[in-house]
C-alpha cells in the first residue's frame, strides 16, 4: 500500500535538502531518519540587560524521520533542492495500511494504533474509522475497506436477486410491553381478552440493574402474519434488524422472531451499538452506498438522513395505551393518526407520558453523552417502572368491564338483553358477557408485502435494463439503481394530483409542510396547501374536531371532499388513493348551510371575525416567519400566493385560521409589546378611514363580539385611543394619521378591507343576501364585496361560474390598485 | 501463558467485623476483590493462599482497617506470539472474535488461510473452506497472539490462524 508523504507544516521552510539517507527500495521503520535538511533561522545573542542583544542568523540542520514503515518506493525531491513550503515528497511502501481496527489494534499486523511518538504525523487509528458490523462498534475499517465490502455485498445481492430490509422491531413487527397482567391473561381462559393474548411469547430480561424493572417479564406479540411475512421476505431481501432496544432485548426478540436465525442470522444492531440514541443510520450498516436498501420502521422522525429508503408503517398498537417501550429516548411522536374509528384519548396520553419531552441533541462531549445517557436510561426505567405499578392495561379492561355492566343494567332495564350488547368483538355470548381490551386485526403486513414485492420488482426491473443496455457482465456501482429513488417514485405516484388541506391534525404554529405528516403526505405525492381553495381536492379533518373553520369553507366548496384522518392514514398505508365515500364526514347543518342564509338570520355559529382577532393572527405569523410586524402580512400574503390565484377566497385573511386549533386562546400566547403594536395599527387603519361609513357598524361588531380575554386587555391598554378616534370628529391629529395611513401601502390597507367584510357580514342587513342579486352586487359593490357574494354563489351551488367571477374580480383590484 | 505470582495487596475491614475470624473475612475480601480482573497487562485467574496477613491498622477518620496482604496467584498474561484455543463467538464478513477465557481476540479475514471463505448465506453465517474446516459461532480454534493492547481493566488482543496448526479444531475439549 503506497503511502505518499508530506514534509509538514511545521519545518522552517525554505529548507534544502542536504542528504538521502535511503535509497528506493531501502526499507525503513518508524521514527528513523531518511531524509536530512538545512534551514536557516533567526536567534538573538547577547545579554539583553546589557542592551546588547541582537540577532544573527544561522544555519540549522534537521532530520526527518519516518512516520510509517515500509519500503522507500519513490523520492519526488533530490539532494540539493530548495523547498520553499510544505508539498509530498516521498512515497513509502507501507508495510500494513492498517485498514482494520480493533479497539486500537491493527488487525493486521497486531501493532497498538494508539502509540504517539515525535514522527507521528496523524494518528493510526484515524485510518479506520468506519463502524460497519452490527454487533461490534470497536471494530473498525478504512473507507476504501468499507467500500470493498459493500462492493461484494451489493454482487452478492444483486447475483442472488435481493435488496437489503432494514426492520425496526418495536411497533413495526412486534409490540412488547411489561405490564404483569397479561400473564394473568394468558393463565385465565375465561378472560375476555383470552384469545386475543394466548399467542403472546415472554421471554425475561436481566440487562443490567434497572430497579423494580430488572428481570420482569416482557410480553411479546408478533404483528399477525408475521412469520409468513418474513419467510416470503426472505426470499427477495437479506433482513437486517435494527431497534433502538438494548441487545439483549434485540436478540430475544429474534430468538422469538426466528427462532432457527435463518432470517436474520447474525445481522442484529441495537442502540448499544448505533452510536446514538435519538437516530438511526443507515450509515452505520451501509456507509458507502444505500442504493440497496430498504427501510421498515413505524417512526419516519428517527431517521433523518434516509428518509428515501424508508417504508414508513402504520405502528403495531396492540397492547393499547402502551406506546413503544423503547422509544423512552425518543421525542415524542407526532404522527399520530388515529387509526381507530372512535378515537380513545387515553392511549395518546399514556403515550405522551412515556415519551420524553424535547428532542435531545446527543452531543460530542463524552462526559454530557454519559450523563445524558444515564439520564435517559433512568428514564426508561421510570417508564418501565410505571408500566408495571401502574398496569394501564387492567385500568382499561377494567373501565370496559364497568362500561359494559352498566350496558347490561341498562339493557335489562330496557328488557331487550341480547340486541344492546350485539357487538362483533365479544364472543361467547355467556351470562356474562365482557369486551376485550385488546384485538389482534392489524392488517398492515398483508399491505407491506405488496410494497415492498412491487419495490423489488421495480427495482430489478430497472436493473436488467442497464444491464442490458451496458453489455457487460461486471457489476459497477454506477449501474446499480437506487431503490431510494425507486421508492420515491412508486409513493409519489399514489397520491398525484390531490391536492390536500389538514386542518385540526397539525398543532398550531407548526408548518404543516414540515409536519410529519405532511411529509408523509408529500412524499406520497399529494399536495399540501395550507388554505381552503377552489382546487383543492381534500380536507382531511381530525374526527374528534370537526368543525374548524376550514371544514366551513371547505363546506362551500362542492369539489372538496372532506374526510377524516383515517381517509390519509389508510391511504399511506395501502398506497391506494382509496376512495374517499366511506371517509366523509357530515358536516354539521350550520356549517353546510349557505352563507346567504347565515348572513340573514345572523346565526350565532357564524364564525367571530373580528379585527382583532385579524390581528392575533397577523401578530402571530409575523412571529413565526419572523417577520416585522407591518410588513409581514404582505410577505406571508406573497408566500402562499405565489403562481396560483386559488386563494382568492382568502385573499385577505379574512377567515383566521384554525382558529379551534388553538382552543379558543391564541389570544393568551400575545405578549404585552404585541399589543402595543397592534393598537398602534388599530389606530393607524381606523384614522384612514374614518370617512368610511361602515366605520360605526365596524367598532360596534369589535366591540361585541371580542372575545372577554382580548376584550379586557384591549381596554386596558388601548381604551383612549380607541374611543377617541371612533367618537370624536376628526381632529388634526387624526387628519395627520390619516395621512400616514394613505402613504402606507403595507397590509394595513388589506385590513380595512376585512372590516368591511365582517362588518358587511354580521352586522347589516346586506343586499347579498339571495344569490338572484348576485350579478347586479358584483358591478355595484368593491372586489372584496363581490368576493363575498361569489362565496354566496357558491353555496347556492353556483360554482361553475366561480372560475369567471374570480377573473372579473382580479381585474378589478388590479384596476383598482392601479387607480 | 500462566504464572504463580507473589502479589500484594491492601484490604480494608469495616468496623462491624472486627473479631476472631478477622482473618477469614480478610481472606474471603481479597478472593472477592481480586480474582478475575485484570489489571492492565495481566488477568488474575485465581488465588491460591494468603501467606502473610500484617496486622491491622486503623485508618484515621473512616476506622476501617486496613490489612496488607501478601497472596500467591495464578495469572495468566497473554503474550505477542503465544497460541491460545479460543471459542468463536462472533462471525461477520470482516473476521471473527473468540474468546479465550477472559480474553477477546479479533481474527480478520487478512489472517486467516485464503482458501477459508466467508459465506454469508450459510445459517449461521460462517467462514469455511467448503472442505473440514468450518468457522462458526460456538466452534474452536486455535490462535496465534500477533498483539495485544491494554488498558486499565482491560485487554484486547489480534490473533491469525494463517499458520501450521491454528484455526480449527476438532478435538479440543
Amino acid at each position: 500500500m503506497a503511502k505518499t508523504l508530506k514534509l509538514g507544516q511545521r519545518l522552517r521552510y525554505p529548507i534544502t535538502i542536504s542528504k538521502i539517507f535511503k535509497e528506493p527500495g531501502d526499507a525503513v521503520v518508524k521514527k528513523e531518519p531518511i531524509l536530512q535538511y538545512t534551514f536557516r533561522f533567526e536567534r538573538k545573542i547577547g545579554d539583553p540587560t546589557l542592551n546588547e542583544e541582537r540577532t544573527i542568523l544561522e544555519n540549522g540542520i534537521a532530520d526527518w524521520d519516518s512516520p510509517t514503515e515500509g519500503r522507500i518506493k519513490q523520492w519526488r525531491v533530490k539532494e540539493g533542492d530548495v523547498i520553499t513550503k510544505d508539498q509530498d515528497f516521498v512515497v513509502v511502501e507501507e508495510t500494513c495500511s492498517h485498514e482494520i481496527q480493533y479497539a486500537g489494534l491493527c488487525a493486521l499486523c497486531g501493532r497498538d494504533m494508539k502509540e504517539q511518538d515525535w514522527a507521528t504525523e496523524s494518528l493510526d487509528t484515524e485510518r479506520a474509522t468506519v463502524s460497519m458490523v452490527h454487533d461490534n462498534v470497536a471494530l473498525t475499517v478504512s473507507h476504501n475497506q468499507a467500500e470493498r465490502a459493500e462492493m461484494q455485498l451489493q454482487r452478492r445481492l444483486l447475483k442472488e436477486r435481493k435488496l437489503s430490509l432494514v426492520v425496526d422491531l418495536d411497533q413495526t413487527i412486534i409490540h412488547a410491553c411489561i405490564e404483569p397482567t397479561i400473564g394473568e391473561w394468558q393463565q385465565d381462559p375465561a378472560n375476555p381478552n383470552y384469545e386475543s393474548v394466548k399467542d403472546v411469547r415472554s421471554f425475561q430480561l436481566d440487562d443490567g440493574p434497572r430497579g423494580l424493572a430488572s428481570g420482569c417479564w416482557y410480553y411479546i406479540k408478533m404483528r399477525p402474519g408475521l412469520l409468513e411475512f418474513l419467510e416470503r421476505m426472505a426470499e427477495r431481501f437479506e433482513l437486517h434488524v435494527y431497534t433502538m432496544g438494548t441487545r439483549a432485548y434485540a436478540l430475544n426478540i429474534a430468538k422469538i422472531v426466528d427462532p432457527t436465525q435463518k432470517l436474520f442470522g447474525n445481522r442484529v444492531i441495537s442502540r448499544d451499538e448505533n452510536g446514538s440514541m435519538t437516530a438511526k443510520s443507515l450509515q452505520r450498516l451501509f456507509p458507502v452506498s444505500t442504493n440497496m436498501v430498504v427501510v421498515i420502521d413505524d417512526r419516519a422522525d428517527v431517521w433523518p438522513h434516509n428518509r428515501p429508503n424508508l417504508i414508513k408503517v402504520t405502528p403495531y398498537d396492540f397492547f393499547k395505551g402502551i406506546g413503544d417501550i423503547n422509544s423512552s429516548f425518543l421525542p415524542k411522536r407526532e404522527d399520530i393518526i388515529a387509526a381507530t374509528p372512535v378515537p380513545d384519548p387515553k392511549p395518546s396520553i399514556l403515550n405522551g407520558k412515556a415519551a420524553s419531552g424535547p428532542p435531545e441533541k446527543v452531543v460530542a462531549n463524552t462526559d454530557e453523552e454519559n450523563a445524558l445517557l444515564q439520564l435517559q436510561t433512568e428514564e426508561q426505567e421510570r417508564t418501565l417502572e410505571k408500566q408495571l405499578k401502574d398496569r394501564p392495561l387492567l385500568h382499561l379492561q377494567e373501565e370496559l368491564d364497568r362500561e359494559d355492566e352498566q350496558a347490561e343494567k341498562l339493557s335489562n332495564k330496557d328488557g331487550d338483553t341480547q340486541e344492546v350488547e350485539t357487538n362483533g368483538n365479544s364472543e361467547a355470548p355467556s351470562h356474562h358477557q365482557r369486551h376485550n381490551i385488546l384485538r389482534d386485526d392489524d392488517e398492515e403486513l398483508i399491505y407491506l408485502e405488496d410494497h415492498l414485492t412491487e419495490l423489488h420488482r421495480s427495482f430489478y426491473e430497472q436493473y436488467d435494463a442497464r444491464v442490458a443496455t451496458r453489455n457487460t457482465e461486471d457489476i459497477t456501482s454506477s449501474i446499480v439503481p437506487d431503490v431510494g429513488l425507486t421508492l420515491n417514485y412508486l409513493k409519489s405516484q399514489i397520491l398525484r394530483g390531490t391536492r390536500i388541506v389538514l386542518s385540526g391534525l397539525v398543532p398550531l404554529g407548526v408548518d404543516v409542510r414540515k409536519s410529519e405528516i405532511g411529509m408523509h403526505a408529500q412524499d406520497f405525492g399529494a399536495e399540501i396547501r395550507t388554505r381552503v381553495g377552489p382546487d383543492v381536492t381534500h380536507l382531511v379533518i381530525s374526527s374528534s374536531r370537526p368543525r374548524t373553520q376550514k371544514v366551513r369553507q371547505a363546506a362551500r366548496i362542492p369539489s372538496i371532499k372532506i374526510v377524516n384522518q383515517n381517509w390519509l392514514a389508510d391511504s399511506l398505508a395501502q398506497w391506494r388513493k382509496l376512495d374517499a365515500t366511506p371517509y366523509l364526514i357530515d358536516i354539521h347543518p350550520s356549517d353546510r348551510t349557505s352563507q346567504g342564509t347565515q348572513v340573514t338570520s345572523n346565526s350565532p355559529t357564524r364564525p367571530r371575525i373580528t379585527i382583532v382577532q385579524t390581528g392575533h393572527r397577523d401578530l402571530e405569523r409575523s412571529q413565526n416567519e419572523e417577520a416585522e410586524d407591518g410588513d409581514a402580512d404582505d410577505s406571508a400574503e406573497d408566500d402562499e400566493n405565489d403562481g396560483d390565484d386559488d386563494d382568492d377566497l382568502d385573499r385577505f385573511d379574512v377567515m383566521p385560521r384554525d382558529l379551534e386549533d388553538g382552543e379558543g386562546s391564541p389570544v393568551d400566547g400575545i405578549n404585552q409589546t404585541g399589543w402595543d403594536d397592534m393598537d398602534k395599527e388599530l389606530e393607524e387603519f381606523m384614522g384612514s378611514d374614518a370617512e368610511s361609513d361602515l366605520e360605526s357598524t365596524m367598532t360596534d361588531q369589535s366591540k361585541d363580539t371580542d372575545t372577554d380575554e382580548s376584550k379586557n386587555k384591549k381596554r386596558k391598554l388601548g381604551e383612549a385611543d380607541e374611543d377617541g378616534n371612533f367618537d370624536e370628529p376628526p381632529g388634526s391629529v387624526l387628519s395627520k394619521k390619516q395621512r400616514i395611513a394613505r402613504a402606507r401601502t403595507t397590509a394595513l390597507r388589506n385590513v380595512k378591507n376585512i372590516g368591511d367584510d365582517d362588518a358587511e357580514d354580521s352586522g347589516l342587513p346586506t343586499p347579498m343576501g339571495t344569490g338572484d342579486e348576485e350579478d347586479v352586487v358584483v358591478e355595484a359593490v368593491s372586489d372584496e364585496d363581490g368576493e363575498r357574494a361569489s362565496n354566496g354563489a357558491n353555496e347556492d351551488g353556483e360554482y361553475d361560474d366561480f372560475a369567471d367571477l374570480e377573473a372579473e374580480l382580479e381585474a378589478e383590484l388590479e384596476a383598482e390598485g392601479q387607480g | 501463558m500462566f504464572f504463580l505470582y507473589n502479589l500484594e495487596r491492601r484490604v480494608t475491614l469495616h468496623p462491624s467485623y472486627f473479631g476472631k475470624n478477622m482473618h477469614e473475612l480478610v481472606t474471603g475480601k481479597l478472593l472477592k476483590d481480586v480474582e478475575g480482573t485484570c489489571t492492565g497487562s495481566y488477568y488474575i485467574i485465581s488465588i491460591m493462599d494468603t501467606f502473610d496477613i500484617s496486622e491491622g491498622r486503623i485508618l484515621p477518620g473512616s476506622g476501617l482497617a486496613e490489612f496488607t496482604v501478601g497472596y500467591r496467584a495464578v495469572v495468566w498474561r497473554p503474550f505477542k506470539g503465544e497460541t491460545v484455543d479460543a471459542v468463536v463467538v462472533s462471525v461477520n464478513q470482516h473476521g471473527f472474535f473468540a474468546e479465550a477465557g477472559p480474553l477477546r481476540i479479533f481474527v480478520s479475514t487478512h489472517l486467516i488461510p485464503q482458501d477459508i471463505k466467508w459465506d454469508p448465506n450459510a445459517t449461521p453465517p460462517q467462514f469455511t473452506n467448503n472442505e473440514d474446516t468450518t468457522i462458526e459461532v460456538g466452534t474452536h480454534v486455535r490462535i496465534k497472539i500477533l498483539g495485544t493492547r491494554a488498558e486499565v481493566g482491560e485487554l484486547w488482543a489480534i490473533g491469525s490462524i494463517k499458520e501450521d496448526y491454528l484455526g480449527y479444531a476438532p478435538f479440543l475439549p
